[in-house]
């Protein structure tokens, strides 16, 4: 019978003292000094030989330490995992800089681009090994008659190696996999977030990475409930985030805190004349942060279970309202050094729009939409109605975003789909919606386009 | 510079973060690396004792010749091993380049993680980067001669077999003992050919060591998975401009050069 890996006990025959001693396998007496490095984006001006070099080379341990690292049995890659300090430092810093497919394009030549493949490869497989407590035919240590224990001889002063023998099934007991990825900081939900950032785009034609991607992070947060709680209190580090933006483009918010925050006029510099940089930084910051929750909502749905707390995407609609016209006015005031860099700081801008778009409707529908036609009574469907009409209410005041979201998710199609459930819903709470967008569409001057338009 | 990224705002303010990880310091972690790899290839590789006696022994010609070559080749590793120290000199914070003191000037430095520096420091009065500011140098004492001759060994056993230096040996020595001068490697591998030469055939096979053959045979993890690497380009800004404010300034956008 096989034994998991956190209930292995190896023997160790220790030749000064003469004596047995026992340890876990998963030990730090098991792992090698390797000092891992950190990882560090490429460098912007690949004419600079000396960056270049610098770069390579540090590119060049990590992918020698990774390959290392992925041959290692799987007794030993834990020991590794758990306990090296800078293996957590190398896969932290890569998740951290590595280049998003929204980032500004690097025009690496051809050899840079190459290494930055195969680490963007390697930290990948890492990630799934690390996300995964079963893994089977592989080399094993040796186990005598299906016993937890392994004897081998070694001396207390040198690392022993044990010698595969035998293929079998490894796995780790799930709760305490839940455990050992948890107290050891394996994962946290911003690695988790930059996980799905960089490799859970879709691709044309197929899904890429993003089905595996999405069975990994299921199943760190099926062992590990904790991570659910984690992520409730990212919230309102995400929705302070997003009142800090507002607060330095000078636009009045009351996203994080329970009462109005009055803007102190004298410390806040006109969007209009702040620095080309720090504008960039703003757009870039909202880009980034709007693309990382839409595609972590995307690869992991049931994270939409946590976006309605705290009224979350009702408060992205007041930004989208508030923040977004103010943006944009600005960026055709303001002087730029070259049309392309216009468009490249317009793009993250509408992108930044969109994704706002893309979440709340991706949380309606996880949370409201998807399951009303599968409710198996009444109840259960009209509680799923009652959240659509709750959260359509709640931004019935914003008219742009009831514009443009209606653009891309015509509210005559959710009608319908509401009219068919099993919950016999009040006309005219829906006509209530549809007579807000209208009204909204008549003020903003919108015209009502078809979905088949929109992106 | 790094991006701005909402990972690292919770990473720094959503405490549910490892707090460790947050300030990572990668000044001086491929210095300490570059160590971990010498001390590596030291552990599993050819010593220089052991090849010295083999090579003294077993010299087709005569002994003086043969040492004299073995002198060339520890005093290569040294040229080359003293770029190292300058540039762990820099890496950790310490003056480049370094100037030249006498041994009653010399202290001794530790680097941040406790290892000691390989290089001499001094803190001359009359240095041109004021008082305080120390120099590295590098002065040869027992302990940094056994890692020159280790560096010997090494550049000895990546040129046994070869009479070029190609770009796989520049990379290995750069490993080790970080940039160095192109014509040190160059001058390594004529040394060690000539050596080679002076030995009869088969000695190199007493000169061969167990490697990381077992380690690097083995099968990877993930291998046979799919992955893909392909990146979407995201839309095009005129492909969302139905996203636009119509009741806002629509003029176009003011342009000048002068950025």
């Amino acid at each position: 019978m096989a034994v998991p890996l956190d209930k292995l006990v190896i023997s160790v025959y220790n030749e000064e003292r003469k004596s047995k001693e026992q340890y876990p396998a998963l030990h730090p007496r098991w792992i090698k000094n390797v000092q891992f490095i950190c990882y560090q984006a490429p460098p912007l001006d690949v004419e600079d030989k000396v960056f270049a070099n610098e770069w390579k080379e540090r590119a060049d341990f990590i992918i020698r330490d990774l390959h290392w690292l992925l041959k290692q049995p799987h007794d030993k890659f834990w020991c590794q995992v758990i306990f090296d300090k800078s293996l957590h430092r190398c896969i932290d810093s890569y998740l951290k800089f590595a280049p998003r497919c929204f980032d500004v394009v690097y025009n690496l030549p051809d050899d840079l681009q190459k290494i930055e493949s195969e680490i963007y490869r390697l930290v990948y497989m890492v990630c799934v090994r690390m996300a995964t407590h079963k893994e089977s035919k592989v080399d094993t240590v040796i186990l005598v008659n299906g016993s937890t224990s392994v004897d081998i001889h070694c001396s207390l002063s040198a690392s022993p190696r044990y010698v595969s023998m035998t293929k079998q099934k490894h796995f780790i007991t799930p709760e305490e996999f839940g455990k050992i990825l948890y107290e050891n900081y394996i994962f946290d939900i911003p690695r988790l977030m930059d996980l799905a950032a960089l490799y859970g785009t879709n691709h044309t034609g197929d899904q890429g990475n993003k089905p595996l991607l999405t069975k990994m992070i299921t199943n760190i947060f099926t062992q590990q409930p904790n991570y659910g709680n984690d992520l409730a209190e990212a919230i309102p580090t995400i929705l302070q985030i997003f009142q800090n933006i507002s607060i330095t483009c000078g636009v009045m918010t009351n996203i994080a805190g329970q009462t109005p925050q009055k803007l102190d006029q004298a410390n806040i510099i006109p969007l209009v004349s702040m620095e080309t940089k720090q504008f960039q930084d703003v757009i870039f910051y909202l880009s980034d942060t709007l693309y990382t929750i839409w595609i972590f909502l995307d690869v992991y749905p049931p994270a939409c279970n946590t976006f309605v707390q705290k009224d979350f995407i009702i408060k992205l609609a007041s930004l989208y309202d508030s923040l977004f016209p103010a943006l944009i006015g600005v960026m055709k005031e303001r002087e730029w050094s070259c049309n392309s860099y216009y468009n490249m700081v317009m793009d993250k801008l509408r992108l930044a729009q969109l994704h706002v778009l893309k979440i709340f409707r991706q949380v309606i529908s996880f949370n409201y939409l998807d399951p009303l036609l599968d409710a198996g009574s009444e109840e259960e469907a009209g509680s799923h109605v009652e959240g659509y009409v709750h959260f359509m209410s709640g931004v019935l005041a914003e008219k742009w975003f009831l514009c443009h979201l209606n653009h891309l998710y015509p509210f005559r199609d959710d009608r319908d789909l509401l009219m068919q459930s099993r919950y016999p819903i009040d006309e005219t709470r829906l006509q209530f919606i549809l007579d807000a967008i209208n009204e909204a569409a008549a003020t903003c001057g919108w015209q009502m386009k078809s979905a088949a338009d929109a992106v | 510079m790094a991006l701005p990224r909402l990972t690292g705002a919770i990473r720094a303010f959503g405490n549910i973060a490892d707090s460790e990880l947050l300030e990572a310091d990668v000044s001086g972690d491929i210095g300490r690396k570059r160590r971990v790899c010498a001390d590596e290839e030291s552990a599993q590789g050819l010593t220089w004792k052991h090849l010295s006696t083999t090579v003294l022994r077993l010299g087709e010609k005569d002994n003086q010749v043969v040492t004299k070559e073995l002198r060339n080749l520890i005093s290569t590793a040294r040229d080359i091993e003293a770029q190292t120290v300058l540039k762990l000199g820099a890496e950790i914070g310490l003056c480049f380049p370094y100037h030249i003191i006498t041994s009653v000037q010399i202290d001794k430095q530790r680097c941040s993680d406790g290892a000691t520096v390989r290089a001499l420091c001094c803190k001359s009065p009359g240095c041109e980067f004021g008082s305080g500011s120390f120099h590295c140098l590098w002065v040869g004492t027992e302990t940094e001669f056994s890692e020159v001759e280790a560096g010997a060994a090494l550049l000895f056993s990546i040129f046994k077999d070869t009479e070029t230096v190609t770009k796989a040996h520049s990379l290995h020595i750069q490993r080790i003992f970080g940039p160095f001068p192109s014509s040190a490697a160059t001058k390594a591998c004529k040394i060690t050919n000539h050596i080679v030469n002076m030995l009869p055939d088969k000695t190199l096979e007493l000169l061969n060591v167990n490697s990381s053959a077992n380690e690097d045979d083995r099968a990877e993890f993930g291998e046979n998975l799919h992955f893909s690497q392909r990146r979407v380009e995201p839309p095009r800004e005129d492909e969302l401009s139905w996203l636009d404010f119509p009741n806002g300034d629509n003029s176009e956008p003011l342009f000048s050069m002068k950025y």
